[in-house]
């Protein structure tokens, strides 16, 4: 029993890990198949997951409204919208004006997609222009050097690429065909394309060799915090 | 049906959203519950008619392919996790899912991402014979230094005291400069999300249904 | 800690206006596309005027016919060869010219395969006998049903134009009654067509469950191989390719390495056969789309078969007046290979690396006391949990928005482990909202474990990990109100972020709460850097498992990726020596000196 629960899943993680490992190497037929059967399979199993999910979101709201909690009035909604959302997608209801079929264009699943998740989706978005000031904000009263270096390149790169930027050009060119002192769009690219590209590998190769080294640990059961433990 | 109905709908639940801008408040209460409902809803009819009906049900039942169901039972073992006597059986499907999936990162972020990133760093100086081959070769010079450094910054068995705490330094200049870049570039894409949504506001509802001038 | 005491709306405003002032002023005179930032498609416009310029080109020249054209192609040799490093599905077709081919010159691929290759597809007689009476089965069940759709839809289509054409002139005509009555046909119609639709589907469902349609795939391919090869010579997936178009094994690098043998000569790779649909099908054509509602392909694929033997010719047709030329190229047998072999530095790479990380992991396990640099954010972690403690207040823990399958989102998990144990100690709430479902499965157990670990099972509230949804924003929504309401003292952002970082970030230091990110995002990094008290930037994600547990052998395998970096820094070193090296010498115009770059370049 204990090597049912201890055991066997560092045994499926290896094994399952190495296979999928060597098969990228292997171009067989039947490697690829067994690539591809993979990507299915987990798919499968996200599926079962998302069961696991929906049943957490009732409960967590069910909980809110049998408890009285603050605001589980409003619990009701995400509980109605659900069921609507959920029943229009699974049964053909032939309502007037939409399509009998669930699940198809037309269908009044669709509708509510088109016209309620769509647009609240766009809006939270949107309200991101309005944050990202007040973060600009939060780092102009941040009063340490690195700070003030962000700052500096994000003022450049933005007045860069914005008209009135454009505008403004001044002196001559510091060296052969190098850049004016002020010429916001020139200064703008070159920090994206030099500083910025060249800081983002430092970063992402640092990153990688700790991904691969995260695969190994968790291919030879040396880290699997994530099998929980005990039991 | 419902487009004109639709318009409203989606400008009313716009402005629901938008006033989160100012605080919290119940229209916004009401708007957030209700895109969290439906985005659920939705969530669970496509991971049935997009997985488990083509995938699952489909594969079994009409086309007889029998294989599916280990899939199927793994995914089956995740639900035993409301059974608590049986909860460890989802380990399996764990380890599964996470070792096959760390098994696939090893080759594909060596060949497919850091192997690029390796030799796009490293490339020849240019002859000086112009004044853009001098500027890219200044250009590679600082991308080397800066990547230097910046792989320096992170080393974890070395305190950044010393030289390498000046080279250090250096990377965490590069790093605020690119974090700055990557700033300003992003607001501009912000503002215009922004735009298109008083766009939406103005053309399509204002214009478009209340005053009927569309 | 957070700047923002007061309303923190105002605060959020007053910046945006300047900022939005800022950006509008210059965009007065040029409207709005200033603002997106794609550029407009003037390609789209240059296209649009290619035809006029064709239509304008001169009449061609009339020659006069010859007694015997000349032939499309002159070709000097062609060889048929098995493509190294692939599946066994695919054959290499080579040749030269022997003069320039002309304009409008095509190449096409033929095949001629042993008709064993049928064998595979042949029904057994008992399979035939289920096929048969399925097939009967699905007839009668079916009736007229296909008839009475394609009638129906053909109503649908007519009322759909009708109230099109309505809708298009109804600010002029104002009958919205006669729209409104146009528009309940249409719908009468249309649902119709769809219940007639499912009875069929269902007719067809049941077909297959009885496992007919597998049956007739199978005897379809086989009716439709059968006759192609009784004609011989096969098409393929290469057909009528432009001889300006003609392939290069130089472009295949994954099979044939970086500069394989004749890199440049003209080859083309064949992987299917195509079989035509039979006359004899196409004659009963009608009949099995009203009988048996099935629509006949006009066309099989055929993957080439490994260990198969081939006979291939070239087809080479050419501009009017000239004769197709046909080209014997021999016979060829794909097979597959069992190790791409145009991989083995990269397998060598991985393998060592692997290794240097196992051993590092051993040595460890000798001696346990190893150093490993401070690192701010993580130090800070048991202050953020002892504030959250003081004040009464839950810890809020996001797992980042991709899947488990991504190795960010996992150590966010590992993370999670760790930080509960403390939370176990220091009893406070502990929220975990989750994105994915498998993530909020792992979490759940991880937490657990954690507080078990710390003898405090009691104090595990499993409704406090839980699903949200797993759409961005209205996660990013609900996770932004969790914030406002109740407050969390401490935030922490670990795994991977998109758009939504900001969002997240903005919201919690308005509520003043102690906020640690971590994240290997590098577009969404200078938002938490901003807006967060602590950010774990990359790979410090990825070490703070390691750092918070202390356990050796993790601490270990950080040594191990420290020992990766440092090989990975000295080939940077030594590549830039030689470049600058052949930089001084003056030999920078010449052929690169990228020696060690060549060793590790991807394919």
């Amino acid at each position: 029993m204990q090597f049912l629960r201890r055991q066997l899943p560092v045994i499926i993680a290896f094994v399952v890990g190495l296979s999928m490992w060597v098969l990228f190497y292997v171009p067989t037929q039947k490697s690829l198949e067994l690539q591809d059967g993979f990507t299915l399979w987990v798919r499968i199993i996200v599926g079962f997951a998302a069961v696991l999910g929906v049943l957490s979101v009732v409960n967590h709201h069910y909980n809110k409204i049998k408890a009285k909690r603050p605001g589980y009035a409003f619990s009701f909604i995400t509980l109605g919208a659900f069921l609507l959302m959920a029943l229009s997608g699974f049964i053909k209801a032939p309502l007037p004006g939409f399509a009998a079929g669930n699940n198809k264009p037309d269908s009044l699943h669709f509708w509510l997609y088109n016209n309620m998740m769509l647009p609240m989706q766009a809006t939270m978005f949107s309200i991101l222009a309005f944050f990202i000031a007040s973060a600009a904000f939060r780092a102009f009263r941040a009063r340490s050097m690195e700070a003030t270096v962000l700052l500096v390149a994000a003022c450049v790169t933005m007045l860069g690429r914005v008209p009135l930027g454009e505008l403004m050009k001044l002196g001559d060119p510091i060296f052969l065909g190098g850049p004016a002192p002020i010429d916001f769009p020139w200064w703008s690219s070159w920090l994206l394309n030099v500083p910025n590209s060249a800081a983002q590998r430092g970063i992402l190769l640092g990153v990688y060799l700790s991904q691969i080294a995260v695969a190994i640990r968790i291919i030879f059961g040396i880290e699997r915090t994530y099998m929980g433990g005990g039991d | 049906m419902g487009e004109t109905l639709g318009i409203w709908i989606a400008a009313g639940l716009t402005l629901m959203m938008f006033s989160f801008i100012y605080r919290d408040n119940v229209l916004f209460k009401i708007g957030e519950h209700l895109y969290l409902g439906l985005s659920v809803g939705y969530f669970i009819n496509v991971q049935y008619w997009n997985t488990f009906y083509p995938e699952v049900f489909s594969r079994i039942v009409y086309d007889h392919n029998y294989v599916v169901i280990v899939p199927a039972v793994l995914g089956f073992f995740l639900l035993l996790r409301l059974v608590p006597s049986l909860s460890w059986l989802s380990r399996w499907s764990f380890a599964f899912y996470i070792g096959g999936f760390a098994g696939l990162a090893v080759p594909f972020v060596l060949n497919g991402l850091l192997l690029p990133q390796l030799t796009s760093t490293l490339v020849p100086f240019q002859p000086a014979t112009s004044a853009a081959a001098n500027l890219a070769n200044i250009n590679q010079v600082i991308i080397l230094v800066a990547v230097f450094s910046v792989l320096i910054f992170f080393f974890f068995s070395l305190e950044h005291k010393k030289l390498v705490g000046s080279v250090s330094k250096v990377g965490l200049f590069f790093l605020m400069l690119g974090f700055g870049a990557a700033f300003g570039t992003t607001v501009m894409a912000r503002v215009s999300l922004l735009v298109g949504r008083f766009q939406f506001l103005i053309e399509d509802w204002l214009m478009g249904r209340i005053f009927r001038a569309g | 800690m957070s700047f923002i005491t007061g309303d923190a709306a105002k605060q959020r405003l007053i910046p945006l206006l300047l900022l939005g002032a800022l950006l509008l002023l210059p965009l007065a005179g040029h409207g709005q596309e200033a603002a997106p930032p794609e550029q407009g498609e003037p390609a789209a416009a240059g296209d649009a005027s290619a035809p006029g310029t064709a239509a304008e080109a001169p009449p061609p020249l009339e020659l006069e016919p010859l007694s015997s054209p000349p032939a499309a192609a002159s070709v000097s040799s062609a060889a048929v060869e098995d493509v190294p490093n692939d599946n066994g599905q695919a054959l290499g077709v080579s040749f030269d010219w022997a003069e320039p081919a002309a304009e409008g010159v095509t190449v096409s691929v033929e095949l001629k395969p042993d008709s064993a290759i049928l064998e595979e597809f042949k029904l057994s007689d008992a399979e035939q006998a289920r096929l048969d009476s399925a097939r009967e089965k699905l007839k009668s069940d079916l009736g007229s049903l296909i008839a009475d759709r394609d009638a129906k839809a053909l109503e649908v289509a007519a009322a759909d134009e009708a109230r099109t054409a309505a809708k298009n002139v109804i600010t002029q005509t104002k009958d919205y009654a006669g729209l409104a009555e146009l528009e309940r046909a249409y719908w009468k119609a249309k649902s119709e067509m769809d219940s007639l639709q499912d009875r069929i589907d269902g007719v067809q469902n049941r077909f297959a469950a009885r496992g007919g349609r597998k049956l007739l795939e199978k005897q379809r391919k086989y009716e439709y191989l059968s006759a192609a090869l009784a004609a011989e010579w096969l098409p393929t997936d290469i057909a009528g390719v432009p001889a300006a178009e003609v392939d290069s094994r130089g472009a295949h690098a994954p099979l044939y390495g970086r500069e394989p043998d004749n890199a440049e000569q003209p080859w083309l790779m064949v992987s299917q056969i195509l079989a035509p649909l039979p006359e004899a099908l196409a004659a009963q054509a009608e009949e099995l789309h009203s009988s048996y509602g099935e629509d006949l392909a006009p066309g099989i694929p055929f993957p080439l078969k490994n260990g198969q033997q081939y006979q291939v010719r070239l087809a080479f047709s050419g501009p009017e007046g000239s004769s197709p030329a046909l080209v014997d190229a021999g016979p060829g047998t794909p097979r597959q290979s069992f190790f791409k072999s145009t991989l083995a530095s990269h397998f060598i790479i991985a393998t060592l690396y692997a290794l240097i990380i196992l051993s590092a992991i051993m040595l460890a396990r000798r001696n346990p006391n190893l150093f490993i640099r401070r690192i701010a954010g993580l130090e800070a972690v048991d202050e953020a949990i002892g504030r959250a403690t003081e004040m009464g207040k839950p810890v809020l823990y996001l797992n980042g928005m991709d899947a488990l399958s991504e190795l960010s989102t996992l150590s966010a998990i590992n993370i999670l482990g760790r930080v509960s144990r403390r939370i176990a100690d220091f009893d406070s709430d502990l929220l975990v909202p989750c994105r994915d479902p498998v993530v909020f499965s792992v979490a759940q157990e991880v937490v657990k474990q954690g507080y078990a670990e710390q003898g405090r099972p009691d104090a595990f509230r499993a409704s406090n990990i839980y699903f949200v949804t797993d759409d961005q924003f209205s996660y990013t929504a609900s996770v932004c109100a969790i914030m406002i309401r109740e407050r969390p003292a401490a935030n922490f952002f670990m795994g991977y972020y998109y758009a939504e970082s900001l969002l997240l970030a903005e919201t919690g230091a308005s509520t003043g709460a102690i906020q640690i990110a971590g994240t290997d995002s590098p577009n969404q990094l200078p938002f938490f850097i901003t807006t967060c008290d602590y950010t774990l930037i990359g790979e410090e994600l990825y070490a703070a498992s390691a750092y918070l547990s202390r356990e050796p052998l993790l601490l270990g395998s950080l040594k191990g990726q420290d020992v990766g970096k440092a090989l990975m820094m000295l080939l940077i070193l030594l590549q830039t020596i030689l470049f600058v090296a052949q930089f001084a010498t003056g030999n920078a115009a010449g052929e690169p000196w990228d020696w060690l770059v060549k060793m590790v370049e991807p394919l």
